[in-house]
């Protein structure tokens, strides 16, 4: 269990987090909701270790590997596909290994003919998906996404989703995931958190049982 | 921009004019110059003021016959070479320490502002009392290359993104990798732009301190003989030996620099 408790956190000189406290389950994929600009990526971004805040602590995540998919690709425009997923596994997987991994992974999201291809030759949409591709290779412990379809169209989203929803559910991984449509929210998660209010203020929108 | 671009704009090396001009064409334009020098000799009508190009020509066909001419051409050379392999060493380190440490940054911001704004010669006149006059060159050449290897490579590295950044972090990639795919590719289209800067600067700051410090072997040191004695074509012929020298040197160092796109395969 990832437990956030009693957070503060500033945000030019004004709190946007006062004693803000939720947890996370293990195995479960928990939905973030809530309007532009309250605090959501902020939250993923502590949960990463990419951001300080003032008091409270996160417990949950020692030792565990965290996959994030940020609200842009990040993608090195110097490096192809190929090479951009083969360098976030050089730390624990051979040369070989990490190539099988990269097919895998490039074949599940069905853009094995992106491999050789550089990122600028790529659409919005598959940009996206080398993105999401690059935190499935990875495979971490938690996965955090943060806005994951931004810039997908409706038939390349309902061709992705199923397979995350898929690979999360036989993986049994913690997933963390911000969201702005409510429908993408149903279809994948366990939980789902409504985040609005400054300071913010959570609570839950529904429980949906996978 | 993004260092891709760069990478990609250099591969047509540079100036658009150049590919677009035959051997035909510059021989042209050569003579046009040629040319204008004669009517120029004509109208001036003092050898001492204005050589002949034919005179001048056949002045440095002399001195390239001569061992003297090889020995100063190398010693100014190597002078060349040296003063661009310390500055260029010395700007990328500091550059490092000072996108690392911003202490060290704060501290160097200072000297290389100074160092921006000082005036070559202030800087060989106080170089010629500390040091002998062979090492003179290589110092003055040093202290105006540096800043422009220091402030290319830092800008390069400070314009690295901080989602770049972050992403590396989030995926625990290895420092050596991080170097090697990210920071490397990232910086390199910055050093090679510094490089290529400092190849034609170090030629001047060279030549100009050996004029004014005179070592046994420079070229410098031919300058000035040739204008304490008036040998005027002495001077051109002189003059022509260091353009062309300069000229086929930052070609040669251009050439190697940019020689197309090249990416960090690790296939």
């Amino acid at each position: 269990m990832i437990e956030i408790q009693g957070i503060y956190k500033k945000y030019k000189k004004e709190y946007i987090y006062e004693n803000f406290s939720l947890s996370f389950p293990e195995g479960q994929v928990t939905v973030l909701l809530g309007p532009s600009g309250c605090g959501k990526t902020t939250l993923l971004r502590m949960l990463a270790g990419l951001e300080s805040y003032e008091k409270g602590t996160i417990s949950g995540l020692s030792g565990k590997r965290i996959s994030f998919v940020f609200q842009e690709d990040r993608l090195l425009p110097w490096l192809t596909v190929s090479e951009n997923l083969e360098l976030v596994l050089r730390a624990f997987l051979t040369t070989d290994q990490a190539k099988e991994r990269v097919t895998q992974v490039l074949t599940l999201l069905n853009i094995p003919e992106t491999r050789s291809m550089m990122p600028e030759e790529l659409s919005g949409g598959m940009q996206r998906r080398v993105a999401i591709g690059r935190a499935l290779a990875y495979d971490g412990d938690i996965m955090i996404l943060d806005e994951p379809f931004k810039g997908m169209d409706e038939a390349l989203k309902n061709e992705v989703l199923p397979k995350l929803a898929k690979s999360w559910e036989e993986s049994g991984k913690t997933v963390i995931l911000v969201t702005h449509d409510l429908s993408d929210a149903r279809k994948l998660s366990h939980s789902i958190y409504e985040l609005s209010g400054k300071p913010v203020k959570c609570r839950i929108k529904s429980n949906i049982e996978g | 921009m993004k260092p891709s671009t760069i990478l990609r704009s250099s591969k047509s090396s540079g100036n658009p004019l150049e590919s677009s001009k035959g051997p035909f064409k510059r021989a042209l334009i050569v003579l046009f110059w040629l040319l204008l020098w004669q009517l120029a000799y004509w109208g001036v009508g003092k050898d001492v003021v204005l050589p002949s190009p034919v005179h001048t020509f056949q002045t440095l066909f002399q001195l390239i016959l001569t061992k003297e001419f090889y020995l100063d051409v190398s010693a100014t050379m190597v002078r060349v070479i040296l003063g661009i392999l310390i500055s260029f060493a010395s700007g990328l380190i500091t550059a490092v320490a000072a996108y690392l440490i911003p202490l060290v940054k704060d501290i160097l911001s200072f000297a290389v502002q100074v160092l921006k704004s000082t005036p070559v010669m202030a800087v060989i006149i106080f170089a010629l009392l500390w040091l002998a006059s062979g090492n003179v060159p290589i110092f003055v050449c040093f202290l105006m290359c540096y800043p422009v290897v220091y402030t290319n490579v830092l800008s390069g590295l400070e314009s690295l993104s901080r989602e770049t950044i972050e992403m590396s972090q989030v995926y625990h990639i290895r420092h050596k990798d991080k170097i090697r795919y990210i920071y490397l590719p990232f910086v390199s289209p910055h050093i090679k732009s510094a490089l290529s800067l400092i190849t034609g600067l170090s030629w001047k700051t060279v030549v100009a301190a050996e004029v004014l410090s005179s070592p046994k072997f420079s070229m410098g040191y031919n300058l000035l003989n040739a204008k304490v004695y008036l040998e005027t074509e002495a001077l051109f012929a002189w003059i022509i030996a260091i353009v062309s020298l300069s000229v086929i040197f930052e070609k040669i160092v251009k050439r190697l620099l940019f020689r197309g796109r090249r990416r960090h395969h690790h296939d």
